[in-house]
């Protein structure tokens, strides 16, 4: 579905990620963990364009996308969860959904039936539609975020720290929910450092360090011994 | 009480400039808003909607309004396609000191404009065909009927702008786009795009009030340094960025402008708005109306 | 490029010192025009290219030295030697007032700061009839008196750029003085986490480079034995902007490549008509898009170039030897 080939890519003339390759199986949770500052983020963008590559080729589908415009991976069915905060804190809920479904802005019946769609699965938004997004709390937000990522009926996912921030009980209503895409045929590539919780949902596990692939496994070997791997793999 | 009826005939004045001055400082507003850019060329595109009129109702023998609305198409278009040749590196983090490269740049560009038009046009004042003629009496005072069919425009311009803003997916995304450009890219939203369409709308509304205003001070290259450095004081005035605050900020310029010239000295008309800005930008450098962005 | 920089000034000092045995007075006037606008130039982009201070206001300040020295010359009977001295001490206390108005500025506001003093000041002695004389200007004694001859007035000129330009911002620039502008223009927030004192040193670079000005403004009012208020047009701003920037932002020689250029440029063109500055503000428009170090980048471009292929060419014929 997602292939990443030994690439290269950094900030300006500093280079993060060294010949890095990994897959993101089709209806797969794929899931990256390593230590702060490894590149998982980095990783994330270069996928998604906002870092440039100087190496190597991104593939989705068999194309390469790693010279396309960020806003054009959107229309092929990718959406990203970035790590910090970025609902639009001046817009309403309302509206920061509504823009999630600007890839078909033209369908209004979409729009209204994707928009009712999420305001059933997450109740808190519904209550406060017309509200400031920049007057909710963090978790809130996060929710809000996942919601008008959904909005445009992604394919394939990107999520960096979907449960940041987020309290123990919204946090596993996250991972049901990002699990639960899988039915509907969505791919799912994600960071997150609170692999105990997360590794139950996934499939496949990368370790990132320093900029490149230290170790993939099934998520399932990974989670037979946990303690002893965690423990190895990483030093935290 | 008799100088209350001149002093109401200049309030007058300068709340109907003051109305146009909104428009060409919402215009900044909507630059500055959505790129993070103050355009130092805003005054040439006053200036080339006040030519475009000029050429359009004179030479072309069309209808002043018909030279209005081409005014306001031509620069939308310059405005963008300069957004596009001049800007772009901006985003593309090919220069390293983006405020000052904006600022340069556009600086640069209103060299270019003004002395342009100076060089095709010469720098003999012309003044295009006026709205309407003979004046109208509201009781009182009276005022030209000129200037009342230039404010019902402008605010009629001003009202489609923020009609657009808040109630289109266009203004939705530009207010996005403003917010957060990152975010706005994950939605599909090409930032670019948006980017040069906002400096082109921006553009034309200084060129609709170089448009409307034409009539009444005359088109030469340099009639847009005055009402440029007005704008910017309205902006700074209202808080760079704030919509409301822009709205507010021009009309508090008129009637500062106003009062300056009933109370102290005509001929320091222009002084006022500077002298105003530079108290303001010391005691409260945030502006009068403060916070956040396209607050409306 | 410090090496370049020295041999392309020894050279330009050269022919200025022996160019009015070979041209006549308009030549020479043409080249006086041109050293004012190096000093102009060159002290603002001491401001703008190293300090990172790009404000509006160079050409106000410069007048601002004009009128004083106009003024008192003329009420005051003292001699413009003196007189342009104290205009520039006006000009960098005003500079200094500015630097201080506008120390916690960023850039946009900076700018629209200084624009708008630069106005009101235009207003003001554009207004102030009585005392300035309006839009007709000011007539001021010469700085030689009576004497028609050009030459005085060129040697004149030639030195003040050799002392402000040549010695003192070369020196400035190149000094530790320098090094720490600089750094703060790079990153201001990490130049003030080093220690340094950010805020004496930029109100010391606005107030330097005003007091140049002044001195520029001033000599040019005696030398034309007129100030007016047409100097401190945006347009005239923008001549002194482009002539850095074309030059080189925040390099040396730039300003002055820049300076003297633009000058002859402009009084050729202006025998076709006004397109100089036209012209100009494609250029700068043009230089900032694709070439963000002027002329003098492109020298240092150029002269890295053929070092290299000299030392390239040099090393294989050692290796030829071997
Ligand atoms: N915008 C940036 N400019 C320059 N360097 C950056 C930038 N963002 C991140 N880096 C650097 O890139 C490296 C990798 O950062 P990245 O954000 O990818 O780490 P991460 O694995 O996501 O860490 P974390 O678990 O803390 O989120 C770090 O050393 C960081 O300092
Ligand atoms: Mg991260």
């Amino acid at each position: 579905m997602l292939e990443v080939k030994n690439v290269d890519a950094g900030y300006g003339k500093i280079n993060i990620l060294n010949d890095l390759s990994l897959k993101a199986r089709e209806n797969n949770l794929t899931l990256l963990i390593g230590p702060n500052g490894a590149g998982k983020s980095t990783l994330l963008k270069a996928i998604f364009g906002f870092v440039k590559t100087s190496k190597g080729s991104i593939e989705y589908n068999g194309k390469d996308i790693s010279s396309l415009p960020s806003h054009q991976l959107v229309d092929h069915g990718i959406s990203f969860l970035l790590q910090r905060v970025s609902v639009f804190p001046e817009l309403t809920i309302n509206e920061n959904l509504k823009l999630g479904a600007w890839a078909f802005k033209k369908d209004k019946q979409k729009v209204t039936q994707q928009l009712e769609a999420m305001y059933d699965k997450f109740d808190v938004l519904k209550q406060k539609r017309n509200e400031k997004a920049g007057l909710m709390s963090g978790g809130q937000k996060r929710t809000l975020e996942i919601a008008r990522m959904l909005m445009s009926n992604p394919k394939m996912l990107l999520i960096d720290e979907p449960s940041a921030g987020l309290s123990p009980k919204i946090a596993k209503e996250v991972y049901q929910i990002l699990h639960g895409l899988k039915d509907d045929g969505i791919t799912l590539l994600m960071v997150d450092q609170n692999i105990r919780d997360s590794i139950g949902y996934s499939d496949y596990v990368y370790v990132l360090e320093q900029g490149s692939v230290s170790s993939e496994s099934k998520a399932s070997e990974v989670e037979a011994n946990l303690k002893e791997v965690v423990q190895s793999w990483l030093k935290f | 009480m008799d100088f209350l009826v001149p002093l109401l005939a200049q309030l007058t004045n300068g709340l109907i400039i003051g109305f146009i001055y909104a428009l060409m400082a919402l215009g900044l507003t909507l630059i500055f808003g959505v790129l993070k850019v103050i355009n130092f060329a805003h005054g040439e595109f006053y200036m080339l909607g006040a030519y475009i009129s000029y050429i359009a109702s004179r030479m072309l023998g069309l209808h002043p309004i018909i030279g209005i609305i081409a005014a306001v198409a031509v620069v939308f278009i310059i405005g963008m396609l300069m957004e596009k040749a001049l800007l772009t590196p901006i985003y593309e983090d090919k220069v390293e000191r983006k405020d000052e490269y904006a600022l340069l740049i556009t600086f640069g560009l209103s060299i270019f404009l003004m002395n342009g038009a100076l060089v095709v046009f010469g720098p003999y004042q012309k003044s295009p065909e006026p709205l309407a003629s003979g004046v109208l009496d509201l009781g009182v005072l009276s005022v030209s009927s000129g200037r009342i069919y230039a404010v019902v425009l402008a605010i009629i311009f001003m009202a489609a702008t923020l009609f657009i803003i808040n109630k289109t997916w266009l203004g939705t995304a530009l207010r996005a786009l403003s917010q957060d450009r990152d975010a706005s890219t994950i939605m599909g939203i090409n930032a670019k795009t948006l980017g040069s369409i906002a400096f082109g709308l921006g553009a034309a509304m200084a060129g609709a009030a170089g448009a409307l205003l034409a009539p009444v001070f005359l088109v030469f290259p340099i009639m847009g340094v005055v009402p440029a450095i007005k704008s910017f004081v309205i902006i700074i005035l209202g808080s760079m960025g704030s919509i409301k605050g822009a709205i507010y900020g021009s009309l508090l310029l008129g009637i500062v402008e106003s009062l300056g010239v009933f109370f102290l000295s005509p001929s320091y008309r222009d002084g006022y708005s500077f002298l105003l800005l530079i108290i303001i930008l010391l005691v409260k450098p945030k502006g009068l109306f403060g916070g956040s962005q396209w607050n409306n | 490029m410090e090496q370049l920089e020295k041999r392309i000034l020894a050279v330009l000092l050269v022919v200025a010192l022996f160019l009015p045995l070979f041209v006549d007075d308009y030549a020479l006037h043409i080249v006086i025009l041109a050293c004012f606008f190096i000093m102009m130039a060159s002290s603002w982009n001491l401001l703008a290219g190293y300090s990172g201070q790009v404000s509006f206001a160079h050409m106000a300040l410069a007048s601002s030295g004009a009128y004083t020295s106009g003024l008192i010359s003329v009420h005051l009977g003292i001699h413009p030697v003196l007189s342009i001295l104290v205009g520039a001490v006006v000009a960098g206390l005003v500079g200094l007032f500015l630097g201080v108005l506008t120390l916690r500025m960023k850039d946009s506001y900076l700018a629209l700061t200084t624009i708008a003093f630069a106005e009101i000041f235009r207003l003001v002695i554009s207004l102030e009839y009585k005392v300035t004389n309006g839009k007709v200007g000011l007539s001021v004694p010469g700085l030689f008196g009576d004497i028609t001859s050009k030459l005085p007035y060129y040697y004149t000129a030639i030195g003040l750029v050799v002392l402000m330009v040549f010695f003192g911002i070369y020196r400035l620039v190149y000094s530790n003085f320098g090094l720490t502008v600089r750094s703060i223009r790079e990153d201001e927030i990490a130049a003030s986490a080093m220690g340094v004192k950010v805020v004496r040193h930029k109100i010391i670079v606005f107030t330097i480079s005003s007091a140049m000005a002044g001195v520029a403004g001033g000599f040019l009012a005696h030398y034309n034995q007129l100030v007016s208020p047409e100097m401190t047009t945006i347009t005239q701003m923008g001549m002194v902007i482009s002539m850095a920037v074309i030059g080189g932002l925040g390099t040396f020689i730039g300003p002055i490549i820049g300076g003297l250029s633009l000058e002859i440029i402009a009084e050729y063109v202006k025998e076709f008509g006004n397109y100089h500055l036209m012209i100009f503000g494609l250029i700068l428009i043009l230089v900032l898009r694709f070439s963000p170090q002027g002329i003098a980048g492109l020298i240092t471009k150029f002269h890295n170039r053929k070092k290299k292929k000299v030392s390239t060419s040099a090393s294989t014929e050692k290796e030829v030897q071997k």
